[in-house]
């Protein structure tokens, strides 16, 4: 203590120097648009390059859990595939391929995804968000739904040119009703109450559901945001209070946001046409 | 006493020639004089050195107020206070300038040369400060310098000018 009295003494005369250039330079960046303009678009700039800095230096850490995770997602897209692609074929003729691109031509293409590297990244606040290194110049836009190889991760909600920021399941204001495909049941509201970013809860679906515990939760095709069956979690507890008619139900997710690395953005390649026919906006007259 | 009363007397001309006279005279891109750092160069030396600094403080917020260049002015005007402490406490003897009779830094204490570095260090530096926070970009360096250095040179010699018709 002594010490320091003794050094703010001797220095006393800079630092009253110091305090008041620094409070005039802090009114020039609060009150004089041009430079809080530069100075914030500077900051966030570098705020960001930080950002992506830490980011390659912490994947490395992850690389092993990454490809666990790509592994998992590749044998699930196999087994969605249903064509028969690699059965036991490995050495096949050029006809097979005539064939796949036959069918495959019957689809329309509804979603395209964007990849994209999380550089940061917060579980621990009651709205949680992250920012990702793409953004509009690569094609992001606000509303976006944002999955990893695991399950859903939140919904774009701000764009710069090249990052954007979005909401994580784990904010309090994300909503998103599931699908249990066990019951084909379509009900309820997944919603984070805060407690622990592994777990979120099910509301608002009635009682004489019968909801069982391990049951998994994918979202539903009535989004057209996120395309149908995404895992979002399983069913880790479920209570029937017997004051309410709704079941209490806690959902263990399938994304661990504590290790989120590679993200895809989806853009839903109809959102336009399904917004204007949901509004009345489409001219159906001539149908 | 009348010392005192000289000094803010001399504030305010220089506070409203800078903001309702200087400000307003178109005199070019790279021209910018600002007189009013005579106040701070007519300090006596033993005035001190935390009231100097709030005075500039002060008078740099006052300017600033006059010409709506928030912080501008007095972060400059608080610089140059603190460099002129720093150059005084180390280049001035008071003692020898005392047993002159004068009061503070003047052509007559250390002659020509002396005052002419002193003059052109202390302007110079507080015209960076203020160009360097006014053009606010690392890229305009050199158009800060040029505009620091010209209006450097037109402040010097509206303060010889006001010492002159002032006696200062």
């Amino acid at each position: 203590m002594f010490v320091l009295i003794k050094w703010l003494r001797k220095y006393s005369y800079p630092l009253v120097a110091f305090l008041l250039f620094g409070f005039s330079v802090n009114q020039i960046l609060r009150y004089q648009i041009y430079q809080h303009s530069v100075y914030f678009q500077s900051s966030i700039t570098f705020f960001r390059t930080i950002d992506v800095w830490k980011s390659n230096f912490v994947t490395y850490f992850q690389l092993r859990h990454d490809n666990e995770i790509l592994a998992n997602e590749n044998i699930r897209l196999r087994n969605q595939l249903k064509i028969g692609l690699v059965k036991n074929e490995p050495f096949r003729d050029t006809s097979y391929f005539d064939s796949v691109s036959k069918e495959l031509s019957n689809y329309r293409v509804m979603y395209s995804y964007i990849k994209a590297k999380v550089i940061r990244n917060t579980t621990n606040s009651s709205n949680n968000f992250f920012t990702i290194d793409q953004g509009k110049n690569q094609g992001i836009y606000p509303g976006m739904a944002v999955i990893n190889p695991e399950g859903i991760v939140g919904v774009i909600v701000g764009c710069s040119q090249n990052f954007s920021r979005g909401m994580s399941v784990l904010n309090s204001k994300f909503g998103l009703t599931p699908l249990i495909p066990e019951m084909n049941l379509r009900q309820g509201v997944i919603n984070w109450k805060g407690a622990n970013a592994r777990i979120v809860d099910l509301d608002e679906i009635n009682r004489t559901e019968k909801i069982k515990q391990g049951m998994i939760v994918v979202t539903s095709n009535f989004s057209s945001i996120f395309p149908a069956n995404i895992p979002i979690g399983k069913i880790e507890k479920v209570e029937s209070p017997l004051n309410s008619q709704y079941h209490k139900i806690s959902l263990k997710l399938a994304t661990n946001f504590n290790k989120l690395n590679t993200v895809y953005c989806i853009k839903n390649n109809f959102n336009n046409e399904i917004d204007s026919l949901n509004s009345g906006t489409l001219n159906l007259s001539n149908d | 006493m009348i010392d005192r009363l000289k000094l803010i007397v001399l504030a305010l001309i220089l506070a409203f020639l800078q903001s309702f006279l200087l400000e307003q005279v178109d005199m070019g891109f790279w021209l910018r004089p600002m007189p009013y750092i005579l106040l701070f160069l007519s300090f006596p030396l033993n005035f001190n050195k935390y009231i100097q600094l709030v005075i500039a403080f002060v008078f740099g917020t006052f300017i600033d107020l006059l010409s709506g260049s928030f912080g501008t002015n007095s972060a400059s005007c608080v610089f140059l206070v603190y460099i002129k402490q720093l150059v005084d406490s180390r280049f001035v003897d008071f003692d020898s300038i005392k047993l002159q009779g004068e009061r503070y830094i003047n052509i007559r204490t250390k002659g020509w040369v002396f005052f002419a570095y002193y003059i052109f260090g202390l302007t110079f530096s507080h015209h960076f400060v203020f160009f360097a926070l006014d053009f606010f970009e690392f890229s305009s360096i050199f158009r800060i310098l040029i505009t620091t250095f010209v209006s450097t040179l037109g402040t010097i010699s509206l303060v010889l000018l006001f010492k002159s018709i002032f006696r200062i």
